[in-house]
């Protein structure tokens, strides 16, 4: 009796995920050979000067990937483009969703981030990411990265033993294993699955299909799955969603007050961030010592740009 | 006329004596309010364009003032405990001065690159070392190759580091500058009535009183430092550099070469004077005349709020050597009157001397005055008002010259028979037998030799580095050139990006092809030589994109932190490079004057055709700031200086012909003129000197000189020629008997003062003092020998001539 509605849920999720993915996998085909060049030919990529001691190349500092409906750079061709031709229904969805926060979701997270003190919020952090260590190790598995994948298994394992159900984090303080998030969308990119098309899901905000299918897909597959029951699971998920969220409130609010057109803004900045992470691939882990060494940037204080609104979290 | 003249000096010496000590007082007086300016604004034509926008951008970008000490372990290493200990104690030190607003160093500047992450949140004052104490491993990597911090706080090889200390503005004088500046920019796009004339000269009038004080209070405030520094010179060497230490060290180094070589001129032409006339009279009366002339002219100027700028610093110089001149004519024409006449009485020797020479010196000081009245059509503001200082200085130096010389003798009795020296009476007869046999081989030789230096003119450049202008050997250069080397030169130079249009996006502080722009331009300017530190806003882009795990970030990221970081903080970071009500971009360098073989003019040009290469349109920037104003003035007065010397030549001619009546006088006379400016100019081409904001009225310098030497010379040759039963050869021989003497000793007299100049640590003050000295001897040379022989070939006595002159 009990399984019946995961299985359920599992079936529906899996339709709507394959469903997702073919179409990722699909619009990907009209877009390759656009991509193409930029993605393998390492000159697209940079600037080239000539002057009077010669000709060289740099990389930029700041890039950019206009949408083709835009004025700027129609004319140059060598520009990777993106289009949103799921426009039409994202709008609607991000209007809805814009309201959802205006009205409820940041009023709400400012009340919780008002009350909830600093190292309870931090806990719950500590156990959403801790619940998740699973699948970040199978992702690292599929990407053959085997011994980002043992990391994570171990974390997992301090951190929910030693870490009190992970609620706290002594796989970073104490064992120095590092977080290293990875997703489904990680895994199918290290595939070369394209991402498909710019995608607004109700109340997770934007994504893609790739991105989309891995969010959905996690859900389903998340450990919260297998230890509680359906409305619980849903409440977990949700309140890890919300828990997510609120210290990207006031930034949602604020760039949402100083734009004119939010949609085609939030859909810029998330779709221009992602052709630049396809583009330009995080290079070492000289960061990662820097961050180590920086006692006062603690994982709450740390946002993410390219999570300023929830789009790839688990919910 | 003249002799009218002379019987009323002689007879009122007294009365003139007193006149002559009650102006000499109250000239005194009024001298205290004599000011020398050197300002860069003095400099410039009245409301340049440039300038103006110079002034424009630094009020909308408001880069602060600063002085860099840079601080050079001699035993341990940069990033060493000792070194972090030393360098917090001489920044709070520092920051007691009551001016300094902040002193930035490496252990208190927000250390962004170890943020890890780009977080919005962002709170710069816990990323320092002073908020984390880092080891000293860990800062050698920080600075290591850091966009912003290297060359400004770090030198590349990590051997020395450098504190900024930043000063307070003044917000009363900031008021009236911007003030000040919103009337001026109607300038940039129409003119100024007169009554913006009128307010902006109120404010200046007002600014006035503020910035002497500050210029004083800067002087202690750099004397504070070097003694703040000081205790710490035994483990590290410790330098001083940045724009204001580099003028201050220049006015204290003019200051003291003007006390010491002033002296040493003056004691060395008493001495001169002496060996040549050997009677103490000889001495004072020239010391008297001169002394006079200086301070009458001085105190004139004061009353006239005349300034003294970089470029007419050298008129009393100049007027110096005009009075000597005057004067040692006088004295031997009275000495020689004195050996023929021995009956006559003090007066009438007077008489006689003022008789003989009221003329050719009037007509000297009104030729030269006409010299440096075509100044006047310069257009360029310092060069008119040299060109005016000097007429006055003339007219006063004359004036003063020919009422005392009579007037302080009258006093004196007659005394003794004097007569020249061996070696003078030598050097003479040697010169004018020259002359006389060689007359072919000398206009050869002047053709050859002159035709062969002056050539030099086409390698003549202009350059200005203010460095250069410290002599090698001095510690002063020394420092300076070691933060201009290692801490990212010296004299600022601005680029000033607007936006174009078409990149402008209402969504957007800056879109990505902006930043790529600046970028590209950024990457070609630091590879010229010659440039030091370079900042913009793109070296925060490169900072975030190092703490971006090396990904460029996209321009919507750029705009999220943009909007997301507190106002105050970007204002702190990025204002001195962003202006987004103007939609405009700054990058910001400093160029090395230290740069060897550096051609300023031709880095510009390169700077604007790569521009062009780069496709940027040369209407959406521009260049300003010190660099490229200096190049613009010393360029306008290179072309202003060639274009008025045809002017100055036109005139000279003009007015000797009206002194001599005579075309061919005339244009006779005005050769060796020529002759002397062209091959002092052509010296300093082959030589490789450049003219600078210092020697660049040389030109006018050796004309005045030359023409002095000419009018006596010719003015005597004449009155010889006229004379009965007289020819060419006798009339030369007359001449040099007379005049020739006169010519040997002023010529001995300044050029051997002058030299003494090269002695000095100013490398200006040397190069005037051997040039001056050079055009000397050039004047000297070509109105003994090509100007006699001239004379002699063309200008015969004319019956009809003899009537005119004895009638006028």
């Amino acid at each position: 009796m009990l399984t019946r509605p995961i299985l359920k849920k599992i079936i529906t999720g899996g339709v709507l995920s394959m469903t997702l993915l073919l179409t990722a996998c699909s619009t990907n085909d009209v877009q390759h050979t656009v991509e193409q060049p930029v993605n393998s030919n390492v000159s697209g990529s940079e600037l080239v000067i000539t002057s009077s001691h010669g000709t060289q190349t740099i990389e930029p500092t700041v890039v950019s990937y206009p949408a083709p409906n835009s004025v700027q750079d129609k004319q140059n061709s060598d520009v990777t483009t993106f289009n949103d031709p799921l426009e039409f229904i994202n709008r609607p969805i991000f209007a809805f969703n814009d309201k959802l926060f205006e009205y409820v979701l940041i009023p709400a997270a400012k009340g919780y981030t008002k009350v909830v003190p600093d190292p309870v919020r931090s806990s719950v952090g500590h156990f959403f990411s801790n619940i998740r260590e699973p699948l970040n190790a199978l992702n690292q598995l599929f990407q053959g990265e085997v011994s980002d994948s043992g990391k994570s298994v171990g974390r997992f394992a301090i951190n929910s033993t030693i870490g009190l159900l992970g609620f706290f984090d002594p796989a970073t303080a104490w064992f120095e294993i590092d977080e290293n998030v990875s997703t489904i969308n990680d895994t199918l990119m290290k595939y070369d699955v394209g991402y498909g098309s710019y995608l607004v899901l109700p109340f997770l905000g934007q994504s893609d299909l790739r991105n989309g299918f891995s969010t959905i897909t996690e859900s389903i597959f998340s450990p919260i799955q297998y230890v509680t029951e359906n409305p619980e699971t849903l409440y977990i998920q949700a309140y890890g969603g919300f828990h997510a969220f609120t210290p990207e409130a006031p930034t949602y609010e604020k760039l949402r007050s100083e734009t004119d057109d939010p949609y085609v803004f939030f859909r810029n900045l998330y779709m221009q961030s992602m052709l630049r992470d396809q583009q330009y691939p995080a290079q070492g882990s000289l960061n990662d010592k820097a961050q180590q060494g920086n006692p006062n940037t603690s994982d709450e204080n740390t946002q993410d740009l390219d999570t300023d609104v929830p789009a790839s979290q688990p919910e | 006329m003249s002799a009218f003249l002379a019987n009323i000096i002689i007879r009122h010496a007294k009365l003139i004596l007193v006149l002559f000590t009650i102006c000499g007082v109250l000239a005194a007086w009024s001298a205290q309010q004599f000011k020398i300016d050197a300002s860069a604004d003095t400099l410039l034509i009245k409301n340049n364009k440039m300038f103006v926008e110079t002034q424009v951008m630094n009020e909308r970008f408001s880069p602060q003032e600063f002085i860099l000490v840079a601080y050079k372990p001699k035993a341990h290493e940069v990033f060493s405990q000792q070194s972090f200990n030393d360098i917090q104690q001489i920044s709070s030190e520092l920051k007691r001065l009551p001016r300094v607003a902040d002193v930035t160093n490496i252990l208190n500047v927000p250390l962004l690159s170890l943020s890890g992450k780009l977080d919005p949140n962002l709170k710069p004052e816990q990323l320092t070392w002073q908020a984390n104490h880092y080891s000293s491993e860990k800062m050698r990597e920080v600075f290591t190759d850091h966009p912003l911090f290297t060359d400004l706080l770090v030198n590349k090889d990590q051997t020395a580091t450098a504190m900024q200390i930043v000063f307070k503005p003044n917000a009363e004088l900031r008021d009236i500058q911007s003030q000040i500046i919103a009337i001026q920019k109607t300038i940039l796009d129409g003119e100024l009535t007169e009554q913006d004339e009128q307010k902006i000269a109120e404010l200046k009038k007002q600014a006035e009183p503020i910035e002497q004080k500050l210029k004083k209070t800067r002087q202690q405030e750099i004397k504070q430092i070097y003694q703040t520094i000081e205790p710490f010179k035994d483990d590290a060497d410790l330098y001083l550099g940045g724009a204001y230490v580099l003028g201050q060290q220049m006015i204290d180094i003019i200051q003291s070469d003007l006390v010491i070589f002033g002296s040493a001129i003056g004691l060395a032409i008493c001495l001169i004077l002496f060996i040549f006339f050997r009677k103490i009279r000889w001495v004072i009366l020239p010391l008297l005349c001169c002394g006079l002339s200086v301070i009458l002219t001085v105190g004139l100027f004061g009353l006239l709020d005349f300034r003294a700028t970089v470029i007419s610093s050298n008129f009393i110089a100049l007027q110096l050597i005009l009075t000597l001149a005057v004067v040692v004519h006088l004295i031997v024409e009275f000495r020689q009157l004195e050996e023929q006449n021995s009956e006559a009485n003090q007066q009438e020797l007077l008489r006689q001397t003022f008789v003989n020479k009221f003329k050719p010196c009037l007509y000297a000081g009104i030729t030269t005055s006409v010299g440096f009245a075509s100044l006047i059509f310069s257009g360029i503001q310092p060069v008119v008002s040299f060109g005016w200082m000097m007429i006055v200085a003339m007219c006063v130096s004359i004036f003063s010259s020919l009422l005392l010389f009579p007037a302080v003798l009258a006093s004196f009795k007659r005394k003794g028979d004097s007569h020249e020296s061996r070696i003078s009476q030598k050097v003479v007869s040697v010169l004018s037998a020259f002359t006389l046999k060689r007359p072919t081989f000398i206009v050869f030789i002047s053709v050859i030799v002159g035709g062969g230096l002056i050539f030099g003119i086409v390698k003549l450049n202009v350059e200005n580095s203010f460095l250069n202008y410290f002599k090698e050997s001095t510690q002063v250069r020394t420092e300076l050139e070691f933060i201009d080397r290692e801490f990212g030169g010296s004299t600022p130079l601005d680029f000033i990006y607007t936006v174009p249009e078409s990149e402008r996006r209402d969504d957007l502080v800056m879109s990505a092809k902006t930043i790529q722009t600046l970028q590209k331009i950024q990457h070609v300017m630091r590879q010229y030589e010659a440039t030091g530190n370079i900042t913009s806003v793109v070296n925060f882009t490169e900072l975030a994109k190092k703490i971006n795990q090396g990904r460029p970030l996209t321009e919507y990221e750029l705009t999220v932190i943009y909007t997301l970081l507190d106002k105050s903080l970007t204002e702190q970071l990025l204002g001195a490079y962003f202006n987004p009500e103007n939609n405009q971009l700054r990058i910001s360098t400093r160029i090395q004057d230290s740069t060897e073989n550096f051609n300023r003019a031709e880095f510009l040009e390169t700077f604007r055709s790569d521009l062009a290469l780069l496709d940027i349109d040369p209407k959406s920037y521009s260049l300003t700031n010190l660099f490229v104003l200096y190049q613009d003035i010393l360029q306008r007065l290179f072309s202003s200086q060639i274009m008025t010397l045809g002017l100055v030549f036109a005139a000279l001619t003009l007015v000797l012909l009206v002194i001599f009546r005579s075309i061919k006088v005339a244009l006779i006379a005005v050769i060796p003129n020529i002759l002397t400016t062209l091959v002092i100019l052509g010296v300093m081409g082959w030589l490789g000197i450049a003219l600078d904001l210092m020697t660049i009225t040389i030109s006018a310098i050796a004309m005045g000189i030359a023409v002095d030497d000419t009018i006596h010379f010719v003015h005597r040759y004449l009155e010889e020629l006229n004379r009965e039963n007289s020819d060419g050869d006798i009339a030369i021989k007359k001449t040099f008997k007379s005049v020739g003497y006169a010519l040997i000793y002023t010529t001995t007299i300044i050029a051997v003062g002058f030299s003494l100049l090269s002695f000095s640590d100013f490398v200006p003050s040397i190069l005037f003092g051997l040039l001056t000295s050079l055009a000397m001897l050039l004047a000297f040379i070509t109105d003994t020998t090509l100007l006699p022989v001239l004379l002699r070939k063309f200008v015969k006595p004319k019956p009809q001539k003899i009537q005119a002159q004895s009638n006028s």
